[in-house]
């Protein structure tokens, strides 16, 4: 699948998170792999508050490297600053081409197109496909067709839409960033690990379905625990899987916990899975093994709004997996969000106190945010239709509505009264790290 | 002025700048300066009040830069409504802001004003110009001198206001003294919830007032100047730990004014466990004691108060320590640990006798935290520093459960009533109970003392040898070494173990004698005299040495 040794093509690839503490890049490193593999240098620029850059050594770095490509994943948080960055690189390195991948890429309207100038492609297939046909084509001169699994400015200026590219059912085709000396395992204090794509469930406000499709592919258990060695041994061994079902296959989830233990790896993990795919047994197999933190998908305590928003879980199922993960030793996070269609407030103060007498310290991840509504969900699909009527019409089109709505249920005074009772409840300022 | 380099150093994120000079010099340092600050960057401009050739430099900067944020913290007088100085600020923050989508920018300027409340001035002013810019897409926030009323928090709070308040711990400070302390409060808040480390140095920032460049807040209060370094973010970080011991003490009234309490409390806490860490107990007793100061409930102001006094106590600072859990009991702290604790700053006291009541006290009363078996076996200590050798093992008896510390004090107990066979039996089971390295040592030497009394010294002599290396050896490990290998025979090796014993401690006078008599039977006579000579001379009651004297003497 992936190319030999082709030709040496400088390519940038920039993870920015403006406000913000770094993470670990995952996703870019796994397509800076792909490129080195097909003989690329590629650089990674991991930039965020914790991380910060001055504009001169941005600039200063850019001139030197004289990229061909520049890529960004973009997120609506970060879409003017990488805007803004696509167009200092293009000064600094005239000629490069822009590539944007990511959430807010994948599905960015094709109205939003003309408003970008600064951008050459919009990825919105699986990246390391994407990315391999990008440099394939900037490789091949000038650009007069559409790349696939984009869309693409084309010589005219106009926009063309590349076919679909398909992703492979066994992840194990791609390099992996660790095991190719893309990342350092060193240089974070946490290691994020993506062991596995895709979700079979359909939660209204959420992108992951659409984004990597709706069953899960993964990788190997062999090749999760040669990554999981790397980190053990080279790094701090705090590893943070981002797999949004990590426990969706029994079986595979014992072989990875068994290998950590033959293999001796000295780990703490955070994973995050669903209530309903644990087990007293797998709870307190998890705690042995090294898991400290365990995310659960709580989003409301109320029945009947876990229903309309598509998410087929029980709360009491939540508080039970909690209650039992507590008690096997480990830290126990539940994911919340206010403002879910058919919410009132007292619905969404019932989630408060849901959360607060099951255990769980309102910090972290346990603080509550309002729903965040970004291109790729149903809901957004057609707001109205959930009963939510947008705040503003003056959002340029490649902006998703955010936070800027009210619904039927609850004014926009009433989500801020919420938000003050969570942030009255929080022990650590409402610093919820994962949105 | 120093302005900054590109380069893989970390750029500096805050500027604290203190604007009464109103040389041009000022703003061409900012001018230079800001391309090489982080591209999201805050101003907190003090004084010059209607001087706005910072304001310029700054949306000159965006003019220029695609990608740069640059948060404007003025001061202003709060009581104007609102004042000129924000109307310039918002006029030209809208260009950055209103604008922004149609010109496609990266580029942002937002306006922070902060209004000041003189002291003792009514602060409903204040609070209405707030309300009013905080339409106006401003974020504004008040400094005031007094600590506020109920009411003005809560309209603060209804309107999301940052309140920065004089402190009353900190006498004569001034704004820049204020602003600065709740930066580094807001860095160590970071670094609470990133999991990093909390006396860590915090956000990168300067700190200039008089044209004169700090390399952070707590080197401008100690008069420090970045003169002297590169100019890049170098903390002094010696000074950090005591830097945020002493924010978190004066913030405390700012951590209640802004409601921040239980966020407070929590930073308190760790940063004064933090502390000890470090071994600054002090500090650590100061900070549990804000810690008790912003507690919500009585049970958690008596658990920052037992903090407090475990701080002291391990600083050694017994006295208050004492008085530290007192107050922690008057707060309602569970009688038990009280009584436990007050036992441990007896013990520190080296008054055993006081300390068994309260062991006995905690006993009675019972606590969660620690367990009767462990009361026990810290009575069963005191009785053993008592040498109350019986008392002392009814004690350990009563703590049942097998453990390592059991069996070796058992053994202990059994030694000084000189019973060597049963004590070795304690000492072998305590190793099987697997002991904590540190302790393997001392149950080596006991286990070896033992074998010496049995007469087993081919085995004494292992056992001792082992102790020597495990751990810092004192006079009776070579003594015991020394007599061993005597018994045996192996004179030379025997002279070597009590020479050690005589480097440990030269007034021994029987370790001089000692080493007198194995190199008499090394036939050593002239250095054997002398030995015993010495040993005669600061004990002249050791017949052995008086014996074996006058056989040199007579040939």
């Amino acid at each position: 699948m992936l190319c030999d040794n082709g030709p040496n093509m400088n390519v940038v690839l920039i993870d920015l998170h403006p406000h913000s503490d770094p993470v670990t890049p995952i996703s870019l490193a796994n397509l800076a792999a792909v490129l080195r593999r097909c003989g690329h240098a590629a650089d990674l620029l991991s930039l965020s508050s914790g991380r910060p850059f001055s504009p001169a050594a941005l600039r200063s770095y850019l001139h030197e490297k004289q990229p061909r490509l520049v890529g960004f994943t973009a997120y609506q948080r970060n879409f003017f600053q990488i805007r803004a960055i696509a167009r200092m690189a293009k000064e600094a390195a005239p000629g490069c081409r822009i590539l944007i991948g990511g959430p807010q890429a994948s599905f960015l309207p094709e109205e939003a197109l003309a408003d970008l100038p600064e951008f050459d492609f919009v990825g919105h297939g699986e990246g390391e496909l994407v990315i391999q046909a990008v440099a394939e084509a900037i490789d091949g001169g000038g650009i007069d067709d559409a790349v696939p699994g984009t869309s693409t400015r084309v010589a005219d200026g106009s926009w063309l839409r590349g076919v679909p590219v398909v992703p492979p059912d066994d992840l194990d085709v791609y390099p992996s960033p660790w095991l190719d000396g893309v990342l350092d395992p060193s240089d974070w204090d946490e290691a994020i690990m993506l062991t596995s794509r895709g979700c079979p469930h359909h939660c209204a406000f959420c992108v992951t379905p659409s984004a990597f499709g709706p069953y899960i592919r993964a990788h190997s258990v062999e090749r999760v625990l040669e990554d999981i060695s790397m980190v053990a041994r080279h790094g701090r061994g705090r590893l943070w899987f981002a797999d949004p079902n990590f426990s969706y296959d029994a079986p595979r989830v014992l072989s990875i916990l068994e290998g950590i233990a033959r293999r001796d790896l000295a780990v703490e993990m955070w994973i995050e899975t669903r209530a309903d795919m644990l087990s007293t047994e797998l709870l307190r197999l998890l705690a042995r093994a090294g898991v400290h933190t365990l995310a659960l998908g709580l989003e409301s305590a109320v029945p009947r709004v876990l229903k309309r928003s598509g998410k087929a879980i029980e709360p009491e199922a939540v508080r039970h997996a909690t209650v039992t993960a507590l008690d096997a030793g480990l830290d126990v996070e539940l994911f919340s969000q206010y403002g879910l269609p058919g919410e009132a407030k007292e619905d969404a103060l019932r989630t408060l106190r849901f959360v607060q007498d099951c255990g769980v310290a309102v910090r972290g991840n346990s603080n509550a945010q309002q729903m965040q509504l970004y291109f790729g969900s149903d809901i957004i699909r057609d707001p109205e239709v959930h009963g939510i009527h947008p705040l503003r019409d003056d959002l340029p089109p490649y902006l998703a509505l955010g936070d800027e709505f009210e619904t039927d249920w609850m004014s926009k005074t009433e989500m801020d009264e919420v938000r003050a009772a969570w942030n009255a409840a929080s022990v650590d300022g409402g610093k919820r790290i994962v949105s | 002025m120093t302005t900054f380099t590109p380069g893989n150093h970390r750029p500096i994120e805050w500027l604290f700048l203190d604007a009464r000079t109103t040389d041009r010099g000022l703003a061409e340092w900012l001018a230079a300066s800001l391309p090489h600050c982080a591209w999201s960057c805050h101003l907190v401009i003090t004084g010059g009040d209607g001087d706005d050739r910072l304001l310029e430099t700054v949306v000159h900067h965006l003019e220029r830069e695609p990608v740069a944020l640059v948060h404007f913290h003025p001061v202003v007088d709060g009581t104007m409504d609102p004042s000129p100085r924000v109307d310039r600020l918002l006029d030209a923050a809208a260009r950055f802001q209103t604008e922004a989508y149609r010109e496609r920018t990266g580029s942002r300027l937002v306006p922070l004003p902060i209004l000041e409340v003189a002291h003792r001035a009514d602060p409903r002013p204040a609070l209405t110009t707030a309300g009013e810019l905080a339409g106006r897409l401003a974020k504004p926030s008040l400094l005031m001198w007094d600590e506020p009323a109920g009411a003005a928090i809560t309209t603060a709070a209804e309107l999301g206001l940052r309140l920065y308040l004089g402190s009353e711990e900190q006498q004569d400070s001034s704004i820049m003294d204020v602003l600065t302390a709740a930066h580094v409060l807001d860095s160590t808040m970071d670094g609470l919830s990133d999991g990093g480390s909390i006396l860590g140095p915090c956000r990168p920032h300067l700190t200039v007032v008089d044209g004169r460049v700090f390399g952070c807040a707590q080197q401008w209060r100690l008069g420090r100047t970045a003169d002297d370094h590169a100019p890049e973010w170098r903390p002094d970080t010696s000074l950090c730990a005591g830097c945020v011991a002493d924010t978190i003490v004066c913030m405390r009234a700012s951590l209640v004014a802004n409601q921040r309490r239980n966020e407070g409390r929590e930073l308190a806490l760790r940063t004064s466990a933090a502390l000890v860490d470090k071994g600054a107990h002090n500090a650590a007793a100061v900070v549990a004691r804000t810690a008790a100061k912003l507690s919500l409930t009585e049970p958690e102001k008596a658990d920052a108060l037992i903090q407090a006094g475990l701080c002291r106590l391990a600083g050694g600072d017994v006295a208050n320590a004492d008085r530290e859990l007192l107050e922690a009991s008057e707060a309602g702290a569970p009688a038990g640990l009280v009584a436990y604790h007050r036992a441990r700053v007896q013990v520190a006291w080296r008054d055993d006798i006081e300390a068994l009541d309260r062991f006995a006290e905690a006993l009675e009363l019972g606590t969660k935290s620690v367990s009767s078996a462990d009361l026990h076996v810290e009575m069963a200590l005191s009785h053993i520093r008592l040498e109350e050798w019986a008392d002392a093992r009814t004690h350990l008896e009563r703590a049942g459960g097998p453990s390592a510390a059991i069996a070796f004090n058992l053994g202990v107990c059994d030694v000084n009533d000189a019973r060597a066979a049963r004590a070795l039996e304690h000492f072998d089971r305590a190793l099987e109970l697997a002991p904590p390295d540190e302790d393997l040592g001392r149950i080596r030497f006991f286990r070896g003392f033992c074998l010496k009394e049995l007469e087993r010294y081919e085995e004494a002599v292992e056992d001792l040898r082992l102790s020597i290396e495990l751990e810092e050896p004192e006079l009776a490990h070579h003594n015991s070494l020394g007599f061993c290998l005597f018994k045996l025979g192996r004179h030379a090796e025997a002279v070597a173990s009590f020479e050690r014993a005589v480097e440990v401690d030269p007034s021994s006078a029987i370790d001089w004698a000692n080493i007198g008599v194995n190199l008499e039977r090394l036939g050593e006579h002239r250095r054997a005299a002398e030995m015993y000579r010495k040993g005669l001379g600061m004990d002249a009651s050791i017949a052995f040495a008086r014996d074996g004297l006058e056989r040199i003497e007579r040939g």
